[in-house]
């Protein structure tokens, strides 16, 4: 069957090994962009088109990178695609990139990025590890996207900027503050294991 | 291994580090270079619409808009010390003074921009252009009611708990959580209204 290699990485991305509920990756900026679904979505894509890239590059130049120099290289490969979403962000999206600040320069650091690297496109051909890289962008974009949602709506009283709550709604704040990211996300994982992913494990 | 070998590796690893550092310099840098411009107006762009919004002026339907009003009526007033003020003359002849002032936050610097009228006895607007206090608490700053409410008000200011609203000229509501950044905002604006004169007389002589 055709893709059926692709489909499996997808499907294993997204479900029994997405990076962030189950190897529990890349959660310093679970924390810190999850306040407001826009700001979200931008570092998502940020992020899914760093990975895509990143892993694609690393697996075509794997024959060639010394294996003494290789974590440089990836982290080179890595900040060079972060650097180009942050120049762009400034010039076309200036008041998201301002929101953002560090975060979007912090995505070099993300460990999905570096652990997709290390664990799939140092061994697999580019076409794979650009799939690679893509669903496991996604399996952590619709995590955080799912939190930023509820982060949002409780701790604003807005979805995407729009007012949707009653009149008389009280803001809760901690829902704005990290600590509010550290209550979502154990909440998303606790329903994820408990209904989804209990069978697998079993 | 022998000698030779490891040579020719080490010679091989430095190079193709050097290469490849070479290949990613060049690709971000010529990003950089061609967005250079946009980046530099969007900063420009950024301070003239916090000027208007501070001058209680806007908001303009495109970023041109702004800028051929920011060209007409603003006046950048220096002295000494870099950019002490802007001077800005509306449609009836009247003139609003718009400063720049900083003081330290909860976790950082806050640089306000405020604007008073001719007759400095009441403020035109405030509008926080940097500031890295707590999101959703002293961040909260950046909302629209606690900039609005120093609308027409003439300070000094004294602290009353958030949402009471007081239209009396010298109190200000402050943001309930964030009490240091409610008192740094105070101290930032207090200042400015107890020096707004001096500056205005200061850069006249000049």
């Amino acid at each position: 069957m055709a893709f059926r290699k692709e489909k499996k990485i997808l499907l294993r991305n997204l479900g029994a090994d997405n990076p962030v509920f189950v190897q529990v990756l890349g959660i310093c900026s679970t924390l810190a962009v999850t306040n407001v679904v826009k700001n979200t979505l931008v570092m998502c894509l940020g992020l899914v088109f760093t990975l895509t890239l990143s892993n694609a590059s690393v697996s075509a130049l794997r024959k060639w990178i010394p294996s003494r120099v290789r974590m440089m290289v990836e982290v080179l490969i890595i900040a060079c695609y972060v650097i180009i979403v942050d120049i762009v962000l400034k010039a076309y999206l200036p008041d998201t990139s301002r929101q953002l600040g560090p975060y979007v320069g912090l995505i070099i650091t993300n460990c999905i990025i570096m652990g997709r690297a290390e664990a799939f496109a140092l061994t697999n051909p580019p076409w794979l590890s650009a799939v690679d890289g893509f669903s496991a962008g996604i399996g952590y974009s619709y995590v955080l996207l799912s939190i930023s949602a509820f982060r949002e709506i409780l701790g604003s009283g807005t979805f995407w900027g729009y007012t949707v709550v009653w009149e008389g709604w009280t803001n809760w704040s901690i829902m704005v503050m990290a600590p509010g990211a550290f209550f979502m996300l154990a909440i998303f994982i606790w329903i994820v294991k408990g209904l989804i992913l209990k069978e697998t494990e079993n | 291994m022998s000698d030779r070998k490891r040579i020719k590796d080490g010679v091989y690893t430095v190079s193709f580090m050097c290469g490849i550092t070479l290949v990613a310099i060049s690709v971000v840098s010529s990003i950089h270079l061609a967005t250079a411009k946009t980046v530099a107006r969007n900063e420009t762009l950024f301070m003239k619409r916090a000027i208007c919004d501070a001058a209680g002026t806007g908001p303009f339907a495109s970023p041109e808009a702004l800028i051929t009003w920011y060209d007409q009526a603003v006046a950048e007033k220096n002295d000494a010390r870099q950019p002490s003020h802007f001077a800005i003359t509306r449609k009836d002849g009247s003139t609003t003074y718009v400063f720049i002032r900083h003081g330290s936050g909860l976790w950082g610097n806050i640089t306000a921009v405020a604007g008073l009228n001719q007759t400095l006895d009441a403020f035109t607007g405030v509008t926080f252009v940097k500031h890295n206090e707590t999101p959703g608490l002293g961040a909260r700053i950046d909302e629209k009611w606690f900039q609005e409410q120093f609308k027409g008000k003439s300070g000094p200011f004294d602290l009353v708990p958030e949402k009471t609203r007081s239209p009396d000229p010298t109190k200000l509501d402050a943001i309930t959580g964030a009490t240091i950044t409610s008192k740094a905002v105070r101290d930032i604006i207090n200042e400015l209204v107890a020096t707004a004169n001096q500056t205005l007389s200061a850069t006249t002589k000049n």
